[in-house]
């Protein structure tokens, strides 16, 4: 187990250096000389030069690229060009708001999202569960900028029952958190449903039903316990969910999250802000997958048969 | 897995069922709509009407105006050029590409096929529209930015199930005939893999339509997308919303548009799923 532990983590490192290329490839192509974007207009040529130099702008791209890991990892993220801030601070600061919301809706998502695709694997066939497919065919195309529009013209003017945009109090994490869950409802219970198929077609369900066995028990203590990906899996998938749907749902209710700080940033050219945040939630985001990869072989001892860990 | 003619199965399955009826004559509507908005709007997209400001969807306005007294519908038709664009282009650019990646790597696997599958490790470790943010940071906003933003992340999907397909009919007999008879390694990809793989793909490519309209709307919503003149459904929303309280229609019914559109999209894809793994509607617990 230690050992595939150490596996998956070491992929991560050239994941990592992977992201980091990228991002550093996206800042160096934007048009125009990073040390007079950081400068601004009124900058004059030897200021200009000398900046040039202690960014290291005059060595071969290469030797650039090393300088600026070096940079990322001693914690030099660099300065907002808007509010010269470090971008650390903005991170740090802003990354508990989005963790309260994705908590918020994970919970909605996975209660939603099993309950759903249980009843309708368990009914598969009947109306209800046409009606469930129905449904999930329709939360999954509804747009979340659509679903928190509507959202806060019912509920933020009309019956002022929550409100429409703020944060600190549970009350404001409401209104985000169902724009965000309606789509990850559908995806999970798509993905319950059909693993739960997948599952009952197998043959100890079988032997099961040939002991006979009642249909209920056979759920529970044969195709639940098998079928169900590891609660963590969801939870995991369900926060991935959170955070894709963050740029949109947090801007939209200017929930002050990361999602709405990488608009925000992306809107007013804020370059600095801007690669500290696609760094920083990629880097969230590829930690994720792997606690959940780990996780889920840790859970299931067939895989961890099967691959031999 | 056999070549068959899912568009015929695709409408042989729609009889009887109301639901893929109204989404054919959706996807049917959006392209009519994209090719002759200048004789089914009412009006131009650019026509102002400041006496007529917020007018509620009524025998005037059929669905309302805008804060500058714009036809709402008009813009819906108008500006289904874009949706339309917006569902389709990056679709068919992302899974070229993705497919002949997912294919290369598939077949020759070794070097190439580690050096692929790393590449789509890393476009895979950015969430949703993080990666066409970034892209966006560097090419600022506008539509075909956008368009190529999302283009991008979504060749990966395409490159990874390609790839399992690929190691799917890779051993299967008439590829060793073909490669038994000399074939080259190219024509074996071309002419042999390919067309042997088209069908799920194609159902992959119906699902992700929406997707893309999703996603390059949500970023015309976030400002990033077109500029004003251009009638665009995303930016409709993202300029009524202001007016929200006033005039709730000019914000929804734009969004309105864009949900009938995926949902169509993606009511069709299922139907195709269900049609090419029949299996799949007969499981039961």
């Amino acid at each position: 187990m230690w050992k595939y532990i150490l596996k998956r983590g070491l992929y991560l490192i050239p994941t990592l250096l992977g992201i980091s290329l990228i991002v550093f490839t996206l800042v160096r192509l934007i048009p125009g000389d990073p040390a007079e974007i950081i400068l601004g207009q009124r900058a004059t040529e030897d200021v200009i030069v000398i900046i040039r130099r202690q960014m290291g702008l005059d060595r071969p791209i290469y030797v650039q690229y090393i300088i600026w890991l070096k940079n990322l990892l001693t914690g030099n993220w660099g300065k907002s060009l808007i509010s010269n801030v470090s971008t650390t601070y903005l991170l740090r600061n802003r990354f508990r708001y989005t963790i309260n919301l994705a908590i918020f809706s994970m919970s909605l998502v996975t209660a939603g999202g099993l309950f759903l695709g249980v009843i309708s694997a368990y009914k598969a066939g009947s109306r209800i569960d046409k009606f469930i497919r129905f449904m999930v065919i329709f939360g999954w195309s509804l747009p979340s900028f659509l679903v928190g529009i509507v959202l806060i013209y019912l509920f933020a003017l009309k019956i002022k029952l929550f409100p429409a945009f703020g944060a600190g109090e549970l009350r404001h994490l409401v209104l985000p958190a169902l724009a965000t869950s309606v789509g990850g409802i559908s995806y999970i219970s798509r993905i319950t449903r059909g693993s739960l198929l997948e599952v009952a077609g197998q043959d100890f369900v079988k032997t099961a039903r040939a002991k006979g066995l009642k249909n209920r028990r056979i759920l529970i203590s044969h195709i639940l316990r098998n079928a169900l990906l590891p609660i963590v899996t969801v939870l995991g998938m369900s926060f991935g969910w959170a955070l894709s749907g963050s740029f949109i749902v947090e801007t939209i209710f200017s929930y002050p999250g990361l999602g709405f700080l990488t608009t925000q940033s992306v809107s007013m050219r804020d370059y600095p802000v801007v690669q500290g945040c696609i760094l920083f939630i990629a880097i969230i985001y590829s930690l994720t997958n792997l606690v959940v990869d780990v996780l889920y072989v840790y859970l299931d001892p067939r895989i961890r048969y099967e691959r031999g860990i | 897995m056999e070549r068959r003619n899912i568009i015929g199965e695709l409408f042989k399955a729609a009889k009887g069922e109301p639901t893929i009826i109204f989404a054919l004559s959706i996807v049917f509507t959006l392209i009519l709509f994209a090719a002759f908005p200048q004789f089914l709007a009412p009006t131009g997209y650019e026509r102002v009407d400041l006496a007529n400001r917020l007018v509620p969807p009524g025998p005037k306005y059929f669905l309302g105006s805008d804060f500058v007294g714009r036809d709402i519908l008009s813009l819906i038709i108008w500006g289904s050029r874009v949706a339309l664009m917006v569902t389709v282009i990056p679709t068919l650019i992302s899974a070229t590409i993705g497919i002949a990646l997912g294919i290369i790597s598939g077949y020759v696997g070794g070097y190439v096929d580690d050096a692929v599958m790393r590449g789509v490790d890393i476009l895979m470790s950015f969430p949703g529209l993080l990666l066409a943010l970034a892209i966006i940071n560097v090419l600022g906003p506008g539509l075909w930015n956008a368009m190529w933003s999302v283009t991008i992340g979504r060749i990966s999907g395409y490159t990874r199930l390609s790839r399992s397909l690929t190691f799917s009919v890779k051993e299967t007999g008439y590829i060793e005939y073909a490669r038994a008879l000399g074939s080259s390694r190219n024509r074996i990809m071309v002419r042999h893999i390919f067309p042997n793989i088209l069908t799920p793909i194609i159902v992959q490519m119906t699902f992700s339509m929406p997707g893309t309209l999703l996603s390059v709307a949500g970023l015309s919503f976030l400002g990033l997308g077109p500029s004003p003149p251009t009638p665009d459904w995303g930016v409709l929303m993202q300029q009524s919303r202001a007016y929200l309280v006033y005039a709730p229609w000019a914000a929804v019914v734009p969004g309105l548009a864009i949900f009938l559109v995926a949902f169509s999209f993606n009511t069709i894809g299922e139907t195709l799923r269900d049609i090419i793994d029949p299996r799949r509607k007969y499981l039961k617990l």
